[in-house]
């Protein structure tokens, strides 16, 4: 029975000491409630275009289809605080269960992008993002009223434009941007790249809810449609959501003129391209149109701008005619001549004129005393001056020293004369090429239709050679060197 | 003999036994279990429908004012028919039965927007629905070119179109132009100008919708156009 005992008292310690092991070896006091330490969660989700730091982040945007957007979700005050999950829904249902990621929407419509956390106490916190997709309007560019070149359209009677376009989701209502220029010419990029739109003044601009239109003249419209003339015209689709349509409409037409009225479309162009770009109303002057009817009497002389690459002259009566366009302020370029027949009541187009300048620039040396000499063995200067003459536009010049590029904006000065006619080109020549053989200076000069004037002059030594030294007197002075201009 | 031992029941099992046989008897004598019922059907839809001039119409419910016209009341399954009973309302009960007829020109009113169902049981069902009312738009006389015109210019010349279609419900309306092969959207406009058409025949020919969906076609055209340059060659 003792025995017993002992056993039972010994199992009980036992029991305790390891009821007490576990009970300090657990942490649970950590899992308690503690109101001082707990942490409120707060959620941010925005979207942006791509990841780059500089892209703006948005909680709400419009998209295209073919659009992804980079989604974002923030947890703060950082993501190692207690949270048990994160996922994101579409309209409710699964999207993505990554904190950051890069997704399209391609279903046309409204959208709801909602970013959910669950906190470790169960609770969930949302942030929603709103998008609509839609995707840019239609425009057909073929198939529109008036054809492009239609003639014959009266202001007065109405013009009548109609053209197809469309929501291709069928969701957003869609507006027409409609104008009606008149060309003036071309437009060039400040990097002489040609480009094929025109300078115009704008006649009429609106925005419509129909895909038709119809102008009725209106002397209460401060620009009107003018009879015997030439217009653009121009279409863009604009959904409620501002997006534009990839495709643009763009027609022209002829206005009309009375049975015993016609007129020509006048094109000209110029081989040199850079004209356009580099004209100088004040120094190149104005393309002049002289029209001759069957018998060669003048029966109109009209102007355009080197800028501008087409004009209309009207009214003519019907019949036919010969047009002769030239540039009377840059001779190089030849006169051209091209014949037209006028139809009543139209506006004939005539073959493009071209103005060709097939002169190349002269180039000459102009001594100190501003006197042009026709010799090209020159002495060495510091500065030497040539005298470029061109009568087709500007010029530029190529210095070959030795048959090298002379580099380096310092080493020229270019200037030009009143009418930008002539260029004095100031060439500076530093020391180190001075030289006891002779040295070979070759000017090019060329001018922007392509005509070339290369001439190379002769310049002397500039430096003697060192005397054998024969004796110890006299080396003093031998070993001095220097040209004439020293 | 053994007969009466085989078949004694043990003391124990008669005092279990004996009160679970009485209450199941009980039981089952208190129990009035009825007859399986017999399977009844159900209706599981009714449709209605506009008939008129022999085509049915249950999605739009569009009838032409112009002809009579027959509202149907279909169920499914059709042996069933028989069974219900239908009533037509405008606010007011105007007719009985599975079908109802809207004369020609008939009043807005006059014609149903509700159909009650009612079974033999007195169940009621209601359906609530629209007739909409409309004529199709019609091509007027004035057309421009006529059947055999002959035009005269080049291709750059604007040849002018013209139309006009009228509405009965001064509907707005909207026209596709066909010329030649090709389909121009010219919304409400009633006149263009076209050019680019070659010397030779061409055919020509509008169709007008109106903002109901209802459809006219003009008959196709034909013109011939003589190139005014060629001739004077």
């Amino acid at each position: 029975m003792k025995a017993c005992l002992q056993k039972s008292w010994l199992l009980a310690i036992i029991v305790m000491a390891v009821l007490s092991t576990l009970t300090s070896c657990s942490d649970s006091d950590q899992y308690l409630y503690e109101s001082e330490d707990a942490v409120v969660l707060q959620i941010h989700a925005e979207m942006a275009r791509t990841f780059e730091i500089d892209s703006a982040h948005v909680r709400a945007d419009t998209i295209t289809s073919k659009d992804t957007i980079v989604f974002i979700g923030e947890i703060s005050p950082n993501r190692q605080a207690h949270y048990r999950e994160y996922y994101w829904t579409l309209d409710g249902g699964d999207f993505s269960n990554d904190m950051n990621f890069r997704k399209p929407i391609p279903k046309p419509g409204y959208h709801e992008v909602c970013f959910v956390v669950t906190d470790y106490f169960g609770d969930t916190l949302r942030d929603t993002l709103q998008l609509w997709v839609s995707n840019p309007p239609i425009v057909e560019p073929q198939g529109f009223i008036p054809a492009a070149g239609s003639q014959g359209l009266s202001p007065k009677e109405g013009i009548h434009f109609a053209w197809h376009g469309y929501d291709p989701d069928s969701m957003s209502k869609v507006y027409y941007k409609f104008e009606i220029r008149e060309p003036k010419g071309l437009a060039y990029t400040s990097d002489l790249h040609r480009k094929l739109y025109t300078s115009s003044n704008s006649i009429m601009d609106t925005l419509l809810e129909a895909p038709y239109f119809t102008y009725w003249d209106n002397p209460h419209f401060y620009h009107r449609l003018e009879n015997l003339k030439y217009y653009t015209w121009e279409v863009r689709a604009i959904n409620e959501f501002g997006l534009e349509s990839d495709t643009v409409i763009q027609g022209n037409f002829f206005t009309k003129g009375s049975k015993n009225e016609g007129g020509i479309q006048a094109f000209v162009r110029f081989s040199n391209e850079v004209l356009y770009d580099k004209y100088y109303y004040s120094y190149h002057g104005r393309i002049r149109l002289d029209v001759l009817d069957s018998s060669s009497k003048s029966v109109i002389q009209q102007e355009m701008g080197i800028d501008s690459n087409q004009t209309i002259i009207a009214p003519l009566k019907p019949g036919k005619y010969k047009i002769i366009a030239s540039l009377p302020k840059l001779t190089d370029f030849a006169p051209d001549t091209v014949n037209v027949v006028v139809q009543p009541g139209e506006i004939s187009s005539a073959y493009p004129l071209l103005l060709n300048d097939t002169v190349p620039p002269s180039n000459n040396y102009l001594s100190p005393e501003g006197l042009l000499l026709g010799n090209d063995t020159l002495d060495f200067r510091d500065t030497l001056r040539f005298y470029f003459e061109d009568h087709g536009g500007d010029l530029y010049q190529n210095i070959l020293w030795n048959g090298q590029e002379l580099r380096g904006y310092d080493y020229r000065k270019t200037i030009y004369n009143s009418d930008h006619s002539a260029d004095t080109v100031f060439i500076t020549l530093p020391q180190s090429y001075k030289s006891w053989t002779y040295q070979l200076l070759t000017i090019e000069a060329y001018d922007y239709s392509g005509n070339l004037n290369s001439r190379t002059y002769v310049i002397k030594p500039s430096m003697k050679m060192p005397e054998p030294e024969t004796s110890s007197s006299g080396s003093e002075s031998s070993s001095s060197s220097g040209g004439e201009n020293e | 003999m053994d007969f009466g031992r085989r078949h004694r029941i043990p003391y124990f099992l008669k005092a279990r036994l004996l009160p679970l046989v009485t209450v199941s008897f009980l039981v089952g004598g208190c129990l009035d279990i009825p007859d399986t019922p017999e399977p009844k059907n159900t209706a599981s839809s009714v449709t209605v429908y506009a008939v008129q001039t022999g085509s049915q119409d249950s999605t739009n419910l569009r009838i032409h004012p112009e002809s009579p016209a027959t509202l149907k009341a279909v169920v499914d399954p059709k042996d069933l028919e028989s069974e219900l009973d239908f009533a037509w309302y405008n606010n007011i009960l105007l007719e009985k039965g599975a079908t109802f007829k809207i004369p020609a020109f008939a009043e807005e009113d006059s014609i149903p927007n509700r159909l009650v169902i009612k079974d033999s049981e007195g169940n009621t069902a209601s359906i609530d629905f629209k007739i909409t009312v409309n004529s199709p738009p019609t091509f007027t006389e004035d057309i421009s070119p006529a059947q055999g015109d002959t035009l005269y210019g080049t291709t750059r010349t604007s040849f002018a179109f013209s139309w006009k279609a009228e509405d009965r419900e001064d509907n707005s309306l909207d026209y596709i132009l066909e010329l030649d092969t090709a389909h121009y959207y010219v919304g409400a406009l009633e006149k263009i100008q076209q050019s680019g058409l070659h010397p030779g025949t061409h055919l020509f020919r509008v169709i007008v919708k109106d903002s109901e969906g209802d459809s006219d076609t003009l008959p196709i055209v034909k013109f011939y156009v003589v190139d005014t340059l060629e001739t004077k060659k």
